[in-house]
């Protein structure tokens, strides 16, 4: 109660209080930055990545093959030199497919 | 990275062709390389009636589309396999693009469902007859898409098989050194006997990532999960080892298979030689008429075996 009516009383005295002035210690500061989100799949999740980054650079981190994959920005398909910023929202789609070796043209 | 064509923004690079696109002079070049696979191989013509394999794949969906575009008689057939959730969602996908895209165009969507006839999803029926459940599945495409384009009378039968399949594939035959199957690699396949449809696969020179990209650019919803059955198959392997291939040294992959196929030219297969072979070996199923190298074909025996096993 008595913490309410100072509250009340005092309000400006208790936003100027020094430690609101200091600035933020790092793990703060960087838990508020909006990192790249970068969804994959097989199996589906998403991955914080920090930007600027290049496409190629992005999939060379998540160790994943070009030829594999298509990188999609928002709903644009993007190019391996196209630069990705802290929040933008990406999407790495496996480009793969397949099962059997011998759905082929043979008789059965 | 700027369009080779018309310098503007492009949305893909294409490494082996040393080419980047934007989305409408792609949209150009895939449908010319179709275009020229069709005219190369002499698969069909404009007044040709085409069943189109669709499974709600990226490729079997971009081929309906790129011959509807390209103004051909493309009707299509969905077997519904009865892999759970997957093939849920897959009928779907065929459903709302037959519904959205190809009705407009006047064409069809003929369906057939596995566990209907057999009473079992293709899990059951693999386990059934002691056979993986790639290969059982298959069978049943195979003997179900030839089945439909014989008995609707269409000419001709087109497969989504694409550049990284027919090149996954023939680096299966050859590790392994099944020459058998080389013979049956090629693009175009004549109707070698009565009761075989002529089979072709238009997407041979485009690749899997050319084609994703296709898809993507054109708003087609296909289903991107991976068939749970296909995990950890042998294909999916090669397929990786010649991305890795690919991206350290582009063309590979096209230099591997088409320099197959001009080699297979050269050497022999002319649709006389694979029509004798096929009469030599082929005749008709005992009990459903469809040509096969035994008495009674396997989709048949396999059925068979199901009735008997499975409660109806």
């Amino acid at each position: 109660m008595r913490l309410l009516s100072r509250a009340r009383t005092k309000p400006t005295e208790f936003f100027r209080h020094p430690w609101m002035t200091r600035p933020l210690p790092p793990a703060c500061t960087e838990a508020y930055d909006p990192l790249m989100q970068v969804q994959l799949s097989h199996p589906a999740r998403t991955v914080e990545v920090k930007g600027p980054k290049k496409v190629k650079e992005l999939l060379r981190e998540l160790n994943l093959v070009v030829e594999a994959h298509l990188v999609i920005k928002g709903d644009d398909l993007v190019t391996e030199d196209e630069m990705l910023n802290d929040g933008d929202q990406i999407e790495i789609r496996p480009v793969i497919s397949g099962g059997s070796p011998h759905f082929t043209f043979h008789a059965s | 990275m700027n369009c080779t064509k018309c310098k503007t923004k492009a949305v893909i690079g294409l490494p082996r062709h040393n080419a980047a696109f934007c989305r409408g002079c792609f949209n150009g070049f895939v449908h010319d390389q179709v275009a020229r696979a069709i005219k190369s191989e002499w698969m069909f013509g404009k007044e040709d009636r085409i069943l189109v394999a669709v499974s709600g794949g990226k490729d079997s969906l971009a081929l309906w589309d790129i011959l509807l575009k390209l103004g051909y008689r493309a009707d299509a057939l969905y077997v519904n396999l009865g892999i759970g959730a997957y093939s849920v969602q897959s009928h779907a996908k065929v459903t709302k693009f037959a519904e959205v895209v190809a009705v407009s165009h006047g064409a069809t969507l003929h369906l057939h469902t596995v566990e209907q006839e057999a009473g079992a999803g293709i899990k059951e029926l693999a386990q059934l007859i002691h056979r993986p459940t790639c290969s059982t599945c298959g069978t049943i495409k195979r003997y179900q898409f030839n089945r439909v384009a014989i008995e609707q009378h269409y000419d001709v039968m087109a497969t989504g098989h694409n550049l990284d399949d027919e090149a996954a594939r023939l680096l299966g035959n050859v590790l392994h050194w099944q020459e058998e199957y080389l013979d049956k690699q090629g693009p175009s396949l004549p109707a070698s006997v009565e009761g075989f449809a002529k089979k072709v696969k238009p997407l041979y020179r485009l690749s899997e990532r050319e084609l994703a990209a296709y898809a993507v650019l054109n708003r087609i919803d296909y289903i991107v999960e991976e068939c749970p059955m296909a995990k950890g198959s042998k294909m999916l392997q090669y397929k990786e080892v010649l991305n890795r291939l690919e991206t350290e040294s582009p063309g590979t992959k096209q230099t591997f298979y088409w320099g197959f196929l001009e080699k297979q030219s050269k050497k022999q297969p002319t649709a006389a030689t694979m029509t004798e072979k096929d009469r030599a070996v082929l005749h008709p199923c005992t009990s459903c008429s469809q040509p096969t190298t035994a008495e009674v074909c396997s989709y048949c025996k396999m059925m068979a075996r199901a009735k008997t096993v499975v409660p109806r």
